[in-house]
């Protein structure tokens, strides 16, 4: 488990200074998400079964929150994506939702999240060669 | 009887009886293997609930509980540093944790995480709580907070709890592999010899006459629509005076202005609002003959030091479980059809009329503090 990456322990630090409602629900969808991207990216990668398995676990933990619609939008269109493209598509979807982040959640989380999606640039460069 | 002589069940002492051991295992009856976990183990327990004051306090019959069926556990309490008073001096507990605002959850898991414990139980189901049950792997569970059902009867009035369940007796589905049951005893507050001496030394100040009896009423809320009018806090008040009572006022600093328009300059009348911190707060509330409060914190506060309360339910109903938990106590509330509107109270009524309250005379209120005065 990837849980003490530098972007996670950010995403996590917000989580007390944000207040309660859609915007704490919004990191925290955030930190889900990132877990299971960064995962996705680990050598050797993670069975099939056990990927789709933590997959439709996201997809149900993220039905029952309360989150900012355009986050919402986005996370919905980056779920399939993640589960299609494994690895490769880790960079592309973090880099779809910095942009959501910050509107919705707070400039932090997005930095974060832009952060991680270039972490996971370069570690899929690295992988690729 | 010699060592040799055989015992009335016929087994010879110190020996197996020869039964047992030729009985093949498939034939004996399956025990329950958490029932042998806790016979051969001592298992190490955290309870983590973050806030509040009431659903602090309601977690300690099961703390209780547990330290009854486990004496030589390890009991821990993960809980917001502002109400790890309402716990320092529980003598079940050998460790409360305490979160300091805007603490990072990561430092945090990770010393969890050290700490090895054997029973991690979310007393919360909240955002921190769920990244906490995730960043600490282990024997993690929660109980059914009745979410749905609450949703369902505010929005349509429609009833589908299943039960009446009081959420310190939901606490304890968390704790169903520990195999603890409620024992009916109310929730309870430890307060510690210095807080006593608070509370004796601001009864002291306070300069009460002795000989009356004192009544405590806790004005304040969180939330608006949970609190009785300030005219009828004040008629109260003035009418308990009428009846040789002497009347203090708790609350916290937020209910300071609240309770200075209770206060009678040179009466009776004495606001302890912001004075007293949790613990001497409790301690005051021993020394009184009954509370009034609202649905809120002080309530349970007056529960758990055994206070006898008289209830003020406005918004919220007993379904969502914070009924007086096992105490002497009465509810006051009025059957109308909007009622529940909220989980926890709003800022103002929805329909603008807050019948819920306004309606509760203090005429009914002062009935039932005198029958708790008599």
């Amino acid at each position: 488990m990837s849980g003490w990456d530098p972007a996670q322990v950010e995403l996590v630090g917000l989580l007390p200074h944000t207040g309660r409602g859609p915007r704490r629900e919004g990191v925290y969808a955030l930190w889900l998400v990132l877990r299971v991207a960064q995962d996705l990216m680990l050598q050797p990668p993670i069975a099939d079964r056990a990927l789709r398995r933590r997959m439709g676990a996201l997809e149900a933990r993220l039905s029952s929150l309360t989150l900012p619609p355009p986050l919402r939008r986005a996370l919905t269109a980056a779920l399939p994506q993640l589960r299609e493209g494994g690895a490769a598509a880790v960079p592309v979807v973090l880099a779809t939702l910095v942009a959501p982040a910050r509107e919705t959640v707070g400039h932090e989380a997005g930095d974060a999240i832009q952060r991680a999606a270039r972490a996971a640039r370069q570690g899929a460069g690295s992988l690729s060669r | 009887m010699t060592s040799e002589e055989a015992h009335p069940s016929g087994v010879l002492p110190g020996r197996l009886p020869r039964c047992v051991l030729l009985t093949p295992c498939s034939l004996l009856p399956t025990p329950d293997p958490h029932y042998i976990y806790s016979l051969v183990a001592v298992p190490r327990i955290l309870l983590v609930r973050f806030s509040a004051l009431g659903d602090v306090l309601l977690t300690t019959p099961l703390i209780r509980a547990l330290r009854v069926r486990y004496p030589a556990a390890t009991i821990s309490v993960l809980t917001k540093q502002v109400w790890a008073p309402l716990l320092s001096a529980n003598p079940h507990l050998d460790e409360v944790v305490a979160v300091a605002p805007g603490q990072s959850l990561v430092p945090l898991a990770r010393a969890l995480r050290a700490a090895r414990f054997s029973h991690l139980l979310d007393l919360h189901g909240s955002v921190r709580t769920r990244v906490l049950r995730l960043l600490v792997p282990g024997g993690w569970s929660g109980f059914d907070a009745r979410r749905r059902a609450r949703q369902l009867l505010i929005r349509t009035h429609r009833d589908t709890y299943r039960d009446r369940l009081p959420v310190a007796e939901r606490y304890f589905e968390a704790a169903h592999d520990l195999q603890v049951k409620p024992d009916a005893g109310p929730a309870e507050l430890f307060t510690s010899p210095a807080a006593e001496a608070r509370a004796e030394a601001w009864l002291a100040r306070a300069g009460f006459e002795e000989e009356r009896p004192l009544v405590a009423v806790a004005p304040g809320a969180t939330h608006a629509s949970k609190r009785w009018p300030v005219r009828h806090w004040r008629r109260l008040a003035a009418e308990l005076v009428q009846q040789e009572l002497n009347v203090a006022i708790i609350g916290g600093t937020a209910d300071r202005v609240l309770a200075s328009e209770i206060a009678a300059p040179k009466g009776w009348v004495i606001s302890a609002a912001g004075e007293l911190d949790l613990q001497a707060s409790g301690a005051l509330l021993r020394r009184c003959r009954a509370a009034v409060s609202g649905d809120t914190g002080p309530m349970h506060l007056a529960t758990a030091v055994g206070t006898p309360v008289v209830a003020l339910f406005g918004p919220t109903v007993e379904q969502f479980g914070f009924f007086p938990y096992r105490a002497q106590a009465v509810v006051l509330q009025r059957d109308l059809p909007c009622r529940p509107c909220s989980s926890k109270g709003g800022p103002r009524c929805p329909l603008g009329h807050h019948s819920c309250l306004e309606e509760l005379a203090p005429e009914a209120v002062l009935d039932r503090v005198l029958e708790f005065c008599a």
